[in-house]
């Protein structure tokens, strides 16, 4: 209404959001971006995340969970800052414990 | 224009004619009073009745009798209908903009309209996701906002209150913006 803004408003779709939650999950988890569902909910006006990935799990010494955990926080970082959603919380079900180097060992 | 024109037009344009009603109470009244005058004569010169006395009208009504009853339900409602008509402004949902050459009024609905656009813009959210009722002083701003990116319903307040002085009412409307807990996933 001021006159400066240019009519119009930007819309980041739910979908596109998931996409970008998915790859910073894929990164975190050492999963595909492919392998990893997001969906996201509303959460009393915040969005709520619930992620389903598997993790990688190969040379790194900490814990799976330790990984996710790191994820989970990173998801929730980086998805703010990249999506400018503010994220209430991001649940993350781990569906599989994978191995790189698996085929290549035996 | 002179101010008493100006002010009757006005009137008018806010306010429900209540010509058909006045008319009627006096249609009925009318009837009544003939009926009352005729009968009167006739009993004044021993004539029999033209219809029904007054006398064994009043005994039919106070009789008890069910459709009796009926007729008295009937009248005691028209009354109430009619009593309200009467005491009630009647004022429509329209308010009176300020200008110096004519009379314009603006549809509290399309006013509305108006201000949903302006929150929606102001808020940042699409147009859907507002909905604005008008009172006579106070217009109330719903906004559901967009899952994550919560909204500043002073900015919503702000935008609408813009959009209603642009429109300049002689009455002040104040703007109350509430946002809902519940939001939007686009």
């Amino acid at each position: 209404m001021d006159g400066s803004a240019i009519a119009g408003r930007v819309v980041i779709t739910a979908r596109a959001i998931e996409a970008v939650l998915a790859a910073l999950a894929a990164e975190a988890l050492g999963s595909t971006a492919r392998s990893t569902r997001v969906r996201v909910r509303d959460d009393g006006g915040l969005l709520s995340a619930a992620v389903r990935a598997p993790v990688d799990a190969t040379g790194h010494g900490a814990t799976v969970l330790d990984r996710v955990a790191s994820a989970q926080h990173l998801i929730r970082t980086r998805g703010a800052e990249l999506t400018g959603a503010t994220i209430s919380d991001v649940t993350v079900r781990v569906t599989d414990i994978t191995h790189r180097n698996e085929r290549r060992a035996r | 224009m002179n101010p008493r024109t100006e002010r009757r037009l006005s009137r008018r344009m806010r306010y429900r004619s209540r010509s058909v009603a006045v008319s009627v109470a006096l249609g009925v009244i009318a009837v009544a009073l003939t009926y009352i005058g005729v009968e009167a004569t006739l009993a004044a010169l021993a004539l029999p009745p033209l219809l029904l006395s007054p006398v064994d009208l009043t005994e039919a009504l106070t009789s008890g009798d069910p459709r009796a009853l009926a007729v008295i339900a009937g009248l005691v409602v028209l009354a109430v209908f009619a009593i309200v008509a009467a005491l009630t402004p009647g004022g429509r949902a329209r308010h009176e903009l300020a200008d110096d050459r004519a009379v314009f009024l603006i549809d509290d609905d399309v006013m509305a309209g108006g201000i949903s656009r302006a929150a929606a813009l102001g808020a940042g959210v699409s147009r859907t996701q507002v909905t604005t009722t008008v009172g006579r002083r106070r217009a109330t701003v719903r906004v559901s906002p967009s899952a994550g990116f919560p909204v500043d319903a002073e900015l919503a307040t702000n935008a609408a209150d813009h959009a209603v002085s642009a429109a300049e009412p002689l009455r002040a409307i104040s703007i109350r913006t509430a946002v809902d807990r519940k939001a939007v996933l686009a």
